[in-house]
């Protein structure tokens, strides 16, 4: 899990209206059907295949929560070379001569079109659980790339900062006056344990 | 609670790497003490605990009990131990304090009233990680049998473990941040690894 601090409070404007409006304009796509590689959005959090939206499926008590989807395909550079061979013959014993770059450009993107549709996909879900109340916000995943596909949705989604709370801050949000004070100044104990 | 310390994302990254060796400090403490202290240790709620703060425990049982990575150096020159369950590999923790090394990460359980959690603490975070947590209902009596229900009850679970941490953190600090941390706190620490240096001479 990683804990973060929304930086700014929360508009007034933050209504349910609002907040199903906006989680919807950022809702998951699903490509399951579709050549792209990835697609990354929200999805209900007891249905992660609903995109409804409505409080109901994200508002319980103070916390909000939701989940972001995120789906991913991968085609291996050799799978790609293999095929685009084989379309490369096909082309030169259908036309009698060999694709110019222009006709090879096409080629490439009709076979990487074509392995797209039939590649699996790779389904991540990582929750979001906002404590309204407390401006705190818990994710279900850890790492710096998980961390950062999610603020990268969230900022886009609702428009406000996130800073997690580490050793550092939550120690400086626990502390005031001479103390949080100190702890700017602190280095690391120069007298340790045997020594 | 004071007011979150709000920070631009570069000078974020270097507070927080910069202070690193709180959550280092801050766990080897808590081992060593929870040790002295026989596993029981006195809290008070900081204001963050909020609402839950009235039920706030005023002691709790900690104790590390695997998994103990302790570290020295950065970088290349990082070097690190893992003692994987107490007894003699204890001891090698213990030399390893003794050489310089700050406990990184532990697998420990929080036991308060009649809750108790599973949990694994990693310095750099301070965030419980791998949760076990308490079961809260009586025998005879019905788990709560709603997905939405299970999940609040665990959302207030994670809460109360994150307050307690969050207590702990807070005492640490205190102490850490005052002159009472060379004065007393390192002599009271060290002499307790002495203790444990001649547990093994015997």
């Amino acid at each position: 899990m990683t804990r973060y601090r929304v930086k700014e409070e929360p508009p007034e404007t933050l209504t349910d209206e609002y907040i199903s409006e906006r989680l919807l304009k950022n809702s998951f796509i699903d490509i399951e059907d579709a050549p792209e590689e990835k697609s990354l959005g929200w999805v209900e959090f007891l249905d992660h295949l609903g995109t409804d939206f409505n409080p109901a499926t994200y508002r319980f008590g103070g916390i909000l929560v939701f989940t972001l989807r995120l789906d991913t395909r991968r085609l291996a550079a050799k799978t790609v070379a293999r095929y685009y061979a084989i379309s490369e013959v096909q082309y030169q014993q259908k036309t009698g001569r060999r694709p110019n770059s222009l006709a090879k450009k096409e080629l490439k993107e009709a076979v990487k079109s074509q392995l797209m549709r039939r590649a699996l996909l790779n389904t991540e879900l990582m929750e979001a659980a906002w404590l309204f109340k407390e401006n705190e916000l818990w994710l279900a995943a850890t790492g710096e790339k998980r961390r950062e596909t999610f603020e990268e949705l969230w900022g886009r989604t609702f428009g406000l900062s996130l800073q997690m709370l580490v050793p550092a801050t939550l120690g400086l949000e626990l502390l005031t006056g001479e103390l949080r004070k100190a702890l700017l100044d602190s280095k690391s104990s120069p007298i340790w344990l045997g020594r | 609670m004071s007011e979150p310390f709000v920070l631009e994302p570069a000078a974020f990254l270097d507070l927080w790497q910069e202070k690193l060796f709180l959550g280092q400090e801050f766990l080897t403490w808590l081992w060593i003490v929870s040790e002295i202290n026989g596993n029981l240790l006195n809290i008070k709620p900081t204001a963050s605990a909020g609402p839950s703060g009235e039920n706030f425990p005023s002691a709790i049982e900690l104790w590390f009990e695997s998994r103990l990575t302790l570290e020295a150096g950065e970088g290349g020159h990082k070097k690190s131990v893992t003692c994987q369950t107490p007894g003699t590999e204890w001891d090698e923790a213990h030399t390893a304090l003794r050489r310089g090394k700050k406990l990184t990460r532990g697998q420990l359980k929080i036991r308060a009233e009649d809750k108790e959690w599973g949990l694994s603490l990693s310095a750099d975070t301070l965030v419980p990680q791998g949760v076990k947590f308490p079961k809260t209902f009586a025998a005879g009596e019905e788990e709560e049998d709603t997905e939405i229900g299970r999940f609040m009850e665990r959302v207030a679970l994670m809460s109360e473990l994150v307050a307690i941490i969050a207590a702990l953190y807070h005492q640490f600090l205190e102490v850490r941040l005052s002159s009472e941390w060379e004065m007393k706190e390192l002599p009271r620490l060290n002499r307790w690894l002495e203790e444990q240096k001649q547990k093994i001479n015997e």
